[in-house]
């Protein structure tokens, strides 16, 4: 090599022997006798993906991979994905000579600003429709409730990462210390955390615990706030690529909806009217098919045998209001 | 681009990569590049005003060095301090004069109409600036020789693992490594990594973890009963030390792999058995410079009593001020004041009486003191952390009127983290190193390093950014 050349090796004086030191070596095999025994005592099943998102969000990604198309989308919280199991929907279409396959992409947790994002970012990448279902309820637009907004920034934000970083992370994920880190943090306190909901087939997720809760929330529902400001942004955004919208509320206990504000409930319903003028947007009603009080887990949800008949019945509804037949056959 | 982000993940050994292939005038040019672009990574525009700053203070530097009329000196370190604390006082505390002016009118029942302009800070302008500062005021003074050679002051003012939060390196100390041949040996890789090693692991393990109660605490004090109090006032005592000291470990970490040496920053502060000794130790970087190109201009302690009590009071409220624009910090920096005063006038009597001074030895006292030294210094930090006085009230009043009972079970977490943080301090006492692990036995430092690095992986993810990098 020249003089003047830029290049020069010597600044790094590290002989290939002395790069591993005893201590590091032994870190090295430690590490390596802790992921053996991660190995040997995660129960068959979970999928380590470093609490990226939460663990249902990547359960309902692993059942939507495995499917082969997708011709509906359930959009919508946990009031879609643990209330419409979609294979009941899909047998009822099946009798009426539809074949159809849907996935029900609501998921648990977040409000409207976080379902959009997980349908852009994860679920819509993967896989496309021709039909969504958007199932919206009054709590899903709620933004009093702080524990909940919170939330929903930090999945939001999650799911914007720069793809190296998403890259990085589901690389470090063959790791099982890391992939499941989140497990292991939890581990000390409340035990193993394997997944408490159980993911169901086409993204369906019915509440594991079934005994009744009862929590309190206020209401603050604002047709120009951030929650609804993304929902209208999520019906542009599936109006571009060209989806048919179904419009449906989502449930909600009797009781909850007395207790709602009546400023509230009608700023609910004026969010409902703008998304139900939109171009593709058909508004169904439902009411007719609410499930009644006692088949309600909590305030949100209804039990997994109420749930299956539920989506029996929205199936009926759907046909007999002409929704379905056009983009489903 | 914070420390603890998947981006400089990718950005060091990048940067190493290159970096160890080049000559070292090469190496220089790929530095200021890297430290540019991680710079710029927050914003680019802030590039314009540190390149700004770097044009200012190498022509101050040699025009003054070139000069040997004292008046046209003068003016060239006026012209650095223009620019350097003109910047400051723009970015950084503009807004802040503007509305404590407004205020002040207010209530007089004076209404004046205040200029709004609300502007970023660029990312670590108070550090940059205080690192600029001194090299032209060294210059002035006849202590330090201009760099002649542009790419390696401007690298001098940008070194990207130091930039934003520190250590405030000197002239004398960081520009003859810039300038020099670099040679990364072994012992000098493997330090490396264990400091960012240490460094991630304060920052994640201790810091993060602490920070979301912290947050929760100090937003709603009133809310809190006594024992939940202090255990914000301790979260927070941890949060900022491994939080700062997890940052300097890891740049002096960065800095090794580099090939250049760094200043050590802390030296176990919480173990400190009186303020001065904390002020020794805590942010040691800060302090030297406060020393040299404040409190001893001010005449430091040689002209009487009083003028000795003014000057340390002074002093640290303007170091309190450099924190932030905000009227809590004078406040701590005013008690830091005052428990240094304190201090020396405590000092000077026991020094007296030499009966007092033998019983200080007894090692009862020494934890004692290092009791009291601690408490006093968290106390403070209620004001540090606090975002306007009234919170800041509002705790203090909760912990003096003690309410809620008291129960030990609420300090769980501090004391679980004070145990994870604890051997580490205890081994860098010992030796004043923080690399004193490396003396442990094999499988011992095995083992430590093995619970780091777990420590890191499943309390990581959290992505706070560091406190000081705000300053």
């Amino acid at each position: 090599m020249s003089r003047s050349s830029i290049f020069n090796f010597e600044t790094l004086q590290i002989p290939r022997k002395g790069l591993f030191t005893q201590a590091a070596k032994l870190t090295i095999a430690g590490l390596l006798l802790c992921e053996l025994a991660i190995r040997l005592t995660v129960p068959a099943g979970q999928i380590p993906t470093g609490s990226w998102y939460n663990h249902t969000i990547r359960l309902q990604n692993a059942k939507l991979h495995k499917l082969e198309k997708i011709d509906i989308y359930f959009i919508g919280t946990s009031i879609s994905c643990v209330n419409i199991p979609p294979k009941a929907f899909d047998e009822v279409l099946e009798n009426y000579g539809i074949k159809n396959s849907s996935f029900n992409a609501g998921i648990a947790g977040p409000d409207f600003v976080g379902v959009a994002a997980a349908m852009k970012h994860l679920y819509w990448p993967q896989k496309q429709a021709k039909t969504a279902v958007l199932v919206v309820a009054p709590n899903d637009l709620n933004s009093a409730n702080i524990a909940v907004r919170e939330r929903t920034q930090a999945y939001a934000a999650s799911f914007e990462q720069p793809a190296f970083a998403a890259a990085t992370v589901d690389f470090l994920s063959h790791f099982w210390l890391f992939g499941f880190r989140k497990e292991l943090k939890a581990w000390p306190k409340k035990g193993w955390q394997f997944d408490a909901v159980d993911v169901g087939s086409q993204g369906f997720t019915p509440l594991p615990n079934l005994q009744r809760r009862r929590w309190q929330t206020d209401y603050r529902i604002e047709p120009d706030g951030p929650v609804a400001a993304a929902l209208f942004d999520l019906i542009d955004w599936l109006s571009e690529r060209d989806v048919s919208l179904i419009l449906i509320n989502g449930l909600s206990e009797p009781a909850e909806i007395t207790r709602i504000p009546q400023a509230q409930l009608d700023n609910f319903e004026i969010i409902m009217a703008r998304c139900a003028a939109q171009n593709r947007v058909k508004y169904v009603d439902v009411s007719s098919i609410n499930p009644v009080a006692v088949n309600f887990v909590d305030q949100l949800h209804i039990y997994e045998d109420a749930a299956k008949i539920y989506a029996r019945q929205l199936a009926y509804l759907f046909i007999s209001e002409g929704v379905l037949q056009a983009d489903s056959k | 681009m914070w420390f603890n982000s998947w981006e400089f993940l990718y950005f060091l050994p990048s940067v190493l990569l290159i970096y160890y292939i080049l000559n070292r005038q090469a190496q220089n040019i790929w530095l200021l590049a890297a430290s540019y672009f991680f710079y710029g990574w927050w914003d680019w525009r802030f590039l314009s005003l540190i390149l700004a700053s770097t044009l200012v203070d190498y022509f101050a530097g040699l025009f003054i060095h070139k000069t040997k009329e004292a008046k046209k000196r003068r003016r060239g370190l006026y012209a650095s301090l223009f620019m350097n604390l003109g910047a400051l006082g723009l970015f950084k505390y503009f807004n802040f004069f503007v509305d404590s002016f407004a205020a002040l009118g207010d209530s007089f029942g004076l209404n004046f109409n205040t200029p709004a302009m609300r502007l970023l800070p660029p990312v670590g302008i108070s550090f940059y600036t205080f690192q600029t500062l001194s090299y032209t005021i060294d210059i002035y003074r006849n202590k330090q020789k201009p760099v002649t050679n542009f790419i390696n002051f401007a690298l001098y003012v940008t070194y990207f693992p130091q930039l934003v939060a520190g250590p405030i390196e000197r002239a004398k100390s960081l520009l003859p490594q810039i300038e020099n041949k670099r040679i990364v040996s072994q012992e000098q890789f493997q330090a490396g990594i264990l400091l960012i090693l240490i460094g991630l692991f304060k920052k994640i393990a201790i810091a993060d973890a602490a920070a979301p109660l912290v947050d929760e605490i100090f937003s709603n004090p009133q809310a809190q009963t006594s024992t939940i109090l202090l255990k914000g006032l301790y979260l927070f005592s941890l949060q900022i030390y491994c939080d700062f000291s997890g940052y300097s470990s890891i740049a002096r970490g960065v800095s090794k792999l580099i090939g250049i040496e760094l200043s050590e920053n802390f030296q176990t502060p919480y173990l400190s058995a009186n303020i001065t000794d904390f002020w020794r130790r805590w942010h040691i970087s800060l302090s030297q410079w406060l020393r040299d190109y404040l409190y001893i201009p001010l005449g430091g302690n040689k002209f009487g009593t009083v003028k000795t009590y003014r000057n340390l009071l002074l002093t640290m409220l303007i170091g309190g001020l450099w924190h932030g624009a905000n009227w809590t910090f004078v406040v701590w920096g005013g008690l830091h004041g005052l428990f240094l005063a304190a201090h020396k006038k405590f000092t000077e009597i026991r020094s007296v009486a030499e009966s007092v001074k033998q019983k200080n030895k007894h090692p009862f006292l020494t934890i004692l003191n290092v009791f009291i030294t601690f408490h006093l210094v968290a106390l403070a930090w209620i004001f540090f952390r606090s975002p306007d006085f009234a919170t800041a009230w509002n705790y203090l009043s909760g912990l003096i009127n003690w309410h809620g009972g008291f129960q030990l079970s609420y300090l769980k977490l501090p004391f679980f983290l004070i145990a994870l943080l604890a051997p580490l301090e205890w081994l860098q006492s010992r030796s004043f190193d923080v690399l004193s692990v490396t003396r442990l036995p094999i499988p011992a430092r095995a083992f430590y390093y093995m619970a780091m690095i777990i420590a890191i992986i499943i309390l990581g993810g959290n992505d706070v950014p560091f406190i000081y990098f705000q300053f």
